[in-house]
């Protein structure tokens, strides 16, 4: 784990803060600061060098969620107001989901806000907006957003998403299709799982368990697929004939 | 009070009463994520000191406390009535308050704290066994916990107390040294970048010993520096090793 030296590199080097990672001529990205001779690292994380568009930034192993707008977040409503709701999105920053954002007309005198969503409902949402002074808000209107009914959640680290989600999706769309549940994941790190087969859920939340645990590893979608493939191929075996999984068991 | 005498803090070919050499530190051994529950902590073991960082956070401040432009740095550093030669109150002592804002005062250059606006962080700070320097080996502990919670800093912060025994300069004195030397030096500082966070001193030193005194922390800041990083780097590597086509690391 050694800083080569001025070279980029791809390999997925481990930083500490105050740890030089560019010299100039790189822009800082997210968990990088610019200092007098160059760029550094200002938390505990894995380094990405963006060559095309000379881009460091540091990836957090560890921390909490700090919400950015267009970001699709699980809320739980811990709070309903007159005209909005706050919800918990696993963040130093509570969020507020206006009424309007909800579709909801607003009239305190006629309109029960608890109706809509109550104290516990979990939410699939929006970031709207954040400028870190006031709460962040939300929406609920656009397609797969709003209350999340049945499934259970599972809390993963929270900078370990984008791994869940992979390069352009590869991730989630691969683990969709295969997969016999129904996942909504969260960037501040919760991920619904929904289906009717206890097994089958199960087996999904064992898959983002390990999604999560070698998050920065490389080749991860294809031992992942992998799995997948294994799994529904001895199933299909079984189904057929037995004769294809006797077969196997005996070379093992 | 009963000193000891100076010349059995230090023999004429110059080794002291533990048996180092007036340019050694004590064993540093830093240890990360030894806590679950907390969002990061550290458990540093510096000569026979013991101390436990535990952070938490960053969440939201109380409406009363915030900050609209940064967010707030909390440190209580508290001894355990087991860690003295000497019972000690479990309750806090005024000694234990000024330390609190030491360490807070050493940590808070370091933290990036205009990035968390409204935000609250906590450090916990448990001395479970003390032997001279624990302000310095708290340092030490806090700033990998803040680090290993995943708090935006500029660098870690790292200390070392520098004293006086015999007319002489040594390094991380122990709890005897502090107690019968001329002074006490603790100094905190951000390694990579050389900058100094934190100075105090007990007893007396002239100029020219403060500044010798200030490069000998330097050196020994490095050197502890380096297993701080190497203790978070070896905790976290496997995660970004395994499976890593570019082969693995030493860890």
């Amino acid at each position: 784990m050694k800083l080569s030296e001025g070279q980029t590199t791809q390999a997925r080097e481990v930083v500490v803060p105050g740890e030089k990672v560019a010299d100039q001529g790189f822009k800082p990205g997210e968990g990088v600061y610019r200092d007098a001779d160059g760029l550094y690292s200002s938390l505990l994380g894995v380094v990405e060098r963006d060559e095309a568009r000379s881009v460091v930034r540091v990836r957090a192993l560890r921390g909490q969620y700090i919400p950015h707008p267009e970001d699709i977040i699980i809320g739980k409503v811990i709070e309903v107001g007159l005209t909005d709701w706050e919800v918990d999105i696993n963040s130093p920053y509570m969020a507020k989901l206006d009424a309007r954002d909800a579709g909801v007309e607003v009239d305190p005198i006629t309109v029960d806000l608890r109706r809509y969503f109550d104290v516990g409902d979990y939410l699939a949402a929006k970031v709207v907006a954040f400028d870190r002074v006031t709460p962040p808000s939300l929406t609920v209107m656009g397609k797969g957003l709003g209350k999340i009914r049945g499934g259970i959640i599972v809390s993963v680290i929270p900078s370990r998403v984008p791994r869940i989600i992979g390069k352009k999706g590869s991730m989630i769309s691969m683990l969709d299709k295969m997969l016999k549940v129904h996942l909504v994941v969260g960037q501040n790190g919760y991920v619904v799982v929904q289906g009717s087969d206890p097994d089958e859920v199960a087996f999904a939340v064992s898959i983002i368990r390990k999604i999560e645990a070698e998050a920065y590893t490389y080749g991860l979608t294809d031992r992942i697929k992998e799995i997948l493939t294994k799994r529904y191929e001895n199933q299909n075996g079984k189904d057929s004939t037995g004769v294809a999984s006797q077969r196997r068991r005996c070379k093992e | 009070m009963g000193k000891i005498a100076q010349e059995s803090l230090l023999s004429d070919d110059g080794v002291r009463s533990d048996g180092r050499r007036i340019d050694e530190a004590r064993p540093f051994e830093v240890q990360v994520g030894v806590l679950t529950q907390a969002n990061g902590s550290a458990l540093v073991k510096q000569g026979k000191n013991l101390i436990l960082a535990g952070v938490i956070g960053p969440y939201e401040a109380e409406r009363h406390s915030q900050y609209l432009d940064r967010g707030v740095l909390r440190t209580r550093y508290h001894m355990q009535p087991y860690s003295t030669n000497e019972r000690k109150s479990p309750t806090f002592t005024r000694r234990e308050i000024e330390l609190s804002r030491a360490v807070r005062e050493a940590l808070e250059p370091a933290v990036i704290l205009t990035d968390l606006p409204r935000a609250q962080i906590d450090v916990f700070i448990e001395v479970l066994q003390a032997d001279g320097g624990t302000r310095c080996a708290s340092v030490n502990a806090a700033s990998v916990a803040l680090a290993d919670a995943g708090v935006p800093m500029r660098d870690l912060v790292t200390a070392v107390a520098i004293g006086k025994v015999r007319d002489t300069l040594v390094v991380d004195i122990n709890d005897l040294e502090d107690e019968n030397g001329q002074a006490d030096f603790p100094i905190a500082m951000m390694p990579s970048k050389g900058k100094i966070t934190l100075l105090q001193m007990n007893g007396l030193l002239t100029q020219e010993e403060i500044q010798k005194s200030i490069e000998m922390a330097r050196g020994v800041i490095r050197s502890l520096y380096e297993v701080q990083v190497e203790a978070l780097k070896r905790r976290y590597a496997p995660l970004a090793a395994s499976g890593n086509r570019e082969g693995g690391s030493d860890a």
